[in-house]
């Protein structure tokens, strides 16, 4: 079992080693030439000239992955050409946004699907679960710029409960820093919420009908110790699995939610410079966002393979 | 978002030649015994695609035409959903925007269909180092984050319709391979196979004629579910600026575009909004309809 | 069956049908027993007949897409129909348990063997802590499990399929009760781990006097273990008597079939088989539901119910020839003197 886990790490690190290749491909390698896509029509012979020198374009695109890998495995990924700032710091700082806000979707996240999940299980086929199935429809279907902006209009604009936009390097307060973060936040959990809901019940209604859950109630114990005790240890694997999904998922919902709210963080950084063609800082953002995406996708195969426990005690 | 499909049946209607009467009878009492939802959604999408079809050609308004009114005005007799900012017919340029949408998510969808299906279920059967490393291939492939790859694409090679279909069905053939195989691991050992492969048919062959119409459910179900997807992925590339540029009534785009000026008029935002919405929630609650009528039908008891 | 002071548990008038459309389908119809204590009662039948509903019935569990339509439970007076579930809890496990099917899909898999039985002393307040694992081990060695500590600290995916029914046993017993409810304790395992599952059923019914309802269609099993039997058709039932009677004087006319089904080792299988075709609930006539495949129906079978009429003391059979019931050859077939009369 040990085995299964270490090769399918091995693997997540081959994987990003082979993406890393792909991202620089896409990036630098594609037909046309960096240099007069980034000076536009502005460009002279000898503008091109000096950029391509700069940008070691002269070099074998091969050669350019082998130096930007080797570079990047030390924390050193250049120089942002549209800030001039090394790209690391920058990178860095808005991680750091980013990060908040995913810790807030995940500590409204987590209580809201366990909750939700556990509560529609065990009411199904009442008002409660087609309610609640209604609203999960919606959540994984209506996209969530679409769920971004309306809840802005209802929320920012009629109501001015939130601020609409989350400009949060001009937040004053930790008030107003955390009612910035709350509309995005929220945008980001009702889609993963409704995703993790919809597995979550499906997952936990099949151990509620199982042989050892019915037989738990014939031996006389009241529901909630059967629920508890037996029903729930077997869900948790497929929760956590779930819940790392959607952490993984988030790498391209930020994306989207951060460009809705104006929001700084990785996502808003990503658009932003591709937008200036800003070569290092993409490629940074992209590594860091399929890194995350990868691990998290680890997390989730192991998660399964650890919480099963025919394959955790042996046979 | 993955979404497991929890049934994977075949459908009704297999290769043998049945007299033409019963098939439709099967399919008449087919469609009356899905629920509700699932046929009120049937409709809705045959209203989608019927305005696809035929939308450019009664819209009151072209999609491209400036100051047919005033800017943001109010729905009204003249203009069912009201003006945008530059003052063209929201109304109209909904109903054009249908068909590239729809027209895109399809395309790109059963391109991803195809290709995934085929491979999975080509090295399913062929096993060896061959399946292995094209698994593998596909895996990493599916290892990127689909929107960052997406604008990686369309930023270097440009944001044709095209290139659009071609970046998505990229993105959505490993992970539609995954479930296939997952499909096809289940009836692979099965003796028809084995009896196939002795007999020396080619792999191509076994996949056609005998795989294939035992996993078509799983496929079917794959394709529309993604189909959605499909649809609000391309909404997010046009929201971003990575899909068709302006003057385009694409409605991702137009949703930006309304968003600057959503204190002026909301419907410039809400009614693609709410077209994108309607149309991937009817995908979802009809194919999960048919999903169901068809496992009840397979698994059903006296 | 009239109540007698010594039945620990009394059925009467038991009626569950399920949902099939629009309608409600009988599965069980008008059954009534009674279970004496320390006796063991057998139920016999085909797939379908019912018996299994029954079983579960008795402890109030309704199978999903059922529904309990009349009848009466007793046990020790009270009836497990007419109680909400709670205050059935305290009652199963310790009055009354049951013993399911299928003993790997019925341990939890995230427990230890161990814990799941103490778990009924413990949440019962029979016993606690190191008093509730000793009593368990116990058990356990009772119940013939080789190394009973271990099997404590084993989870149910490292048993065996007859290790895991030891201990689903040693559960039910745990408690003590008065009657032990098993479905098919024994399909779905291998013929040597049944026979030493029976064994050791008996042995725990003269250890510990419990009273034992078992529900089986396998009548070689029954023969070895019950003291009474009694036969279900189609959520009837139609013979039942103490089980030597039974199996040497059958009196119905589907038991006689069942019992010539079994194949023997000294006499070369009969041309026609004993019992034809299957039972289908869809084509039951009014009277007597064997009537399409009894050899020894009369048209009037299929219009006239049968009621279970005593044959001798503590025999019963609901057939109205079950006098000339021994002219039937073993085969099933009426014999020349009664095709005369046939018609």
């Amino acid at each position: 079992m040990l085995r299964l886990v270490a090769t399918r790490t091995l693997f997540a690190f081959a994987s990003l080693v082979v993406v890393s290749a792909l991202i620089f491909w896409c990036v630098e390698g594609l037909p046309g030439d960096a240099a007069s896509r980034i000076l536009g029509r502005d460009a002279t012979p000898e503008g091109l000239a000096l950029l391509r020198h700069k940008l070691h374009l002269d070099l074998p695109a091969a050669q350019r992955y082998g130096e930007w890998l080797w570079h990047a495995l030390r924390g050193d990924f250049g120089v942002s050409l549209a800030a001039n700032r090394p790209v690391l710091d920058y990178v860095w700082s808005r991680a750091a946004n980013t990060s908040e806000l995913a810790g807030l979707v995940l500590l409204l996240y987590t209580p809201l699907s366990i909750v939700l999940g556990i509560w529609t299980a065990i009411s199904r086929g009442r008002a409660v679960d087609h309610i609640a199935s209604i609203l999960v429809i919606l959540g994984m279907c209506v996209p969530e710029f679409v769920v971004g902006i309306v809840l802005i209009v209802v929320f920012a604009l009629t109501l001015h409960w939130f601020p609409p936009l989350a400009l949060i390097d001009r937040a004053d307060s930790i008030g107003s820093f955390l009612r910035m973060l709350f509309l995005p936040a929220l945008t980001l959990t009702i889609a993963m919420t409704a995703y993790a809901v919809r597995m979550m019940r499906e997952n936990l209604i099949d151990v509620l009908d199982s042989g050892y859950v019915q037989m738990a109630r014939l031996k006389g114990l009241p529901r909630w110790r059967v629920l508890v005790r037996h029903a729930l240890p077997s869900a948790l694997g497929p929760a956590i699995n779930v819940t790392a999904l959607n952490i993984a998922w988030l790498m391209g919902g930020i994306v989207v939610v951060e460009t809705v709210f104006s929001f700084p963080g990785l996502g808003r950084l990503l658009i932003d410079a591709i937008d200036l063609k800003d070569i290092p800082v993409i490629l940074a953002v992209s590594l860091l966002l399929t890194a995350v995406y990868i691990f998290c996708n680890l997390v989730a195969d192991i998660a399964v393979l650890l919480l099963n426990p025919k394959l955790r005690h042996g046979v | 978002m993955a979404y497991e499909p929890s049934l994977s049946a075949s459908l009704p209607g297999g290769q043998s030649a049945v007299a033409g009467r019963s098939q439709r009878a099967g399919a008449l009492r087919f469609l009356r015994r899905m629920p509700a939802v699932a046929r009120i959604s049937g409709l809705i999408l045959i209203v989608y695609v019927a305005v696809a079809l035929t939308g450019p050609l009664w819209a009151p308004y072209s999609p491209r035409a400036v100051l047919t009114g005033m800017s943001f005005e109010p729905p009204s007799r003249a203009h069912w959903l009201g003006t945008d900012n530059l003052g063209r017919d929201v109304f109209s340029r909904v109903v054009v925007g249908t068909q590239p949408v729809l027209a895109m998510a399809l395309s790109a969808t059963a391109l991803a269909t195809i290709v995934g299906s085929g491979l999975a279920l080509y090295l399913s059967l062929r096993r060896g180092l061959l399946d292995e490393i094209g698994m593998r291939l596909l895996e990493i492939l599916a290892s990127v984050p689909p929107l960052v790859l997406a604008l990686l694409m369309i930023s270097g090679l440009g944001n044709g319709n095209g290139l659009i279909v071609l970046a998505v069905a990229l993105l959505f053939a490993p992970r539609i391979a995954r479930v296939v195989r997952a499909a096809a691991m289940a009836i692979v050992a099965e003796d028809y196979i084995t009896a196939a492969v002795t007999r020396g048919e080619g792999t191509w062959s076994i996949v056609w004629r005998e795989m294939l119409p035992n996993v078509a459910g799983t496929i079917l179900v794959e394709f529309a579910i993604r189909c959605g997807f499909a649809v609000v992925f391309i909404g997010a590339l046009g929201f971003l600026g990575f899909g068709a540029p302006p003057p385009a009534p694409e409605w991702g785009l137009m949703i930006n575009e309304g968003r600057a000026n959503i204190n002026a008029s909301l419907w410039p935002v809400l009614a693609p909004a709410g077209a994108m919405a309607v149309l991937v929630v009817a995908i979802n609650l009809f194919t999960e309809g048919v999903a169901r009528t068809i496992g009840a039908a397979a698994g059903a008891r006296p | 069956m009239s109540l007698e002071a010594n039945d620990v548990l009394a059925v009467s008038g038991l009626h569950v049908a399920y949902r099939s459309g629009a309608a409600w389908v009988p599965a069980v119809e008008d059954v009534s027993f009674a279970l004496r204590s320390g006796e063991v009662l057998g139920l016999a039948g085909e797939s379908g007949c019912g018996k299994s509903t029954v079983a579960y019935a008795l402890l109030g569990e309704r199978r999903p897409g059922s529904s309990i339509r009349g009848g009466q439970v007793l046990l020790d007076g009270d009836d497990i129909l007419a109680m909400a579930e709670r205050r059935l809890q305290p009652l199963r496990g310790t009055k009354i348990s049951f013993v399911p099917q299928n003993p790997a899909t019925s341990l939890t898999p995230t427990m230890t063997c161990g814990r799941q039985v103490t778990e009924v002393l413990e949440y019962h307040g029979l016993a606690h802590g190191a008093e509730a694992r000793r009593r368990v081990l116990d058990l356990f060695d009772a119940v013939g499990l080789p190394d009973a500590a271990a099997a404590f600290a084993k989870y149910p995916h490292q048993m065996s399929g007859g290790q895991q029914q030891r201990v689903v046993i040693a559960m039910a017993l745990a408690g003590r009760p008065r009657v032990v409810v098993l479905d098919e304790p024994t399909t779905g395992l291998d013929v040597t781990t049944q026979a030493r599952i029976l064994q050791l059923l008996a042995q725990l019914r003269d250890r510990f006097g419990t009273a034992m309802l078992y529900v089986s269609h396998d009548l070689a099993a029954l023969a070895q273990i019950c003291d009474r039997v009694a036969v279900m058709y189609a959520g009837r039932i139609v013979e039942i008597a103490a089980a030597r009677s039974l199996f040497d004087q059958p009196r119905h006319p589907y038991t006689r079939a069942l019992l010539a089904a079994i194949p023997r080792l000294d006499v070369p299988p009969p041309m026609e088989p004993a019992l034809k075709g299957s039972l289908r609930r869809d084509e039951l006539p009014e009277g007597c539901p064997f009537t399409p495949r009894c050899g020894f129906a009369l048209p009037v079978c299929a219009t006239t119910r049968q009621a279970l009429s005593p044959v001798s003391a503590g025999h019963a059979a609901a057939c109205w020839r079950w006098r000339d019931i021994d002219e039937l050859p073993a085969g099933g077939q009426p014999g020349p003197r009664l095709a005369a009369h046939a018609g």
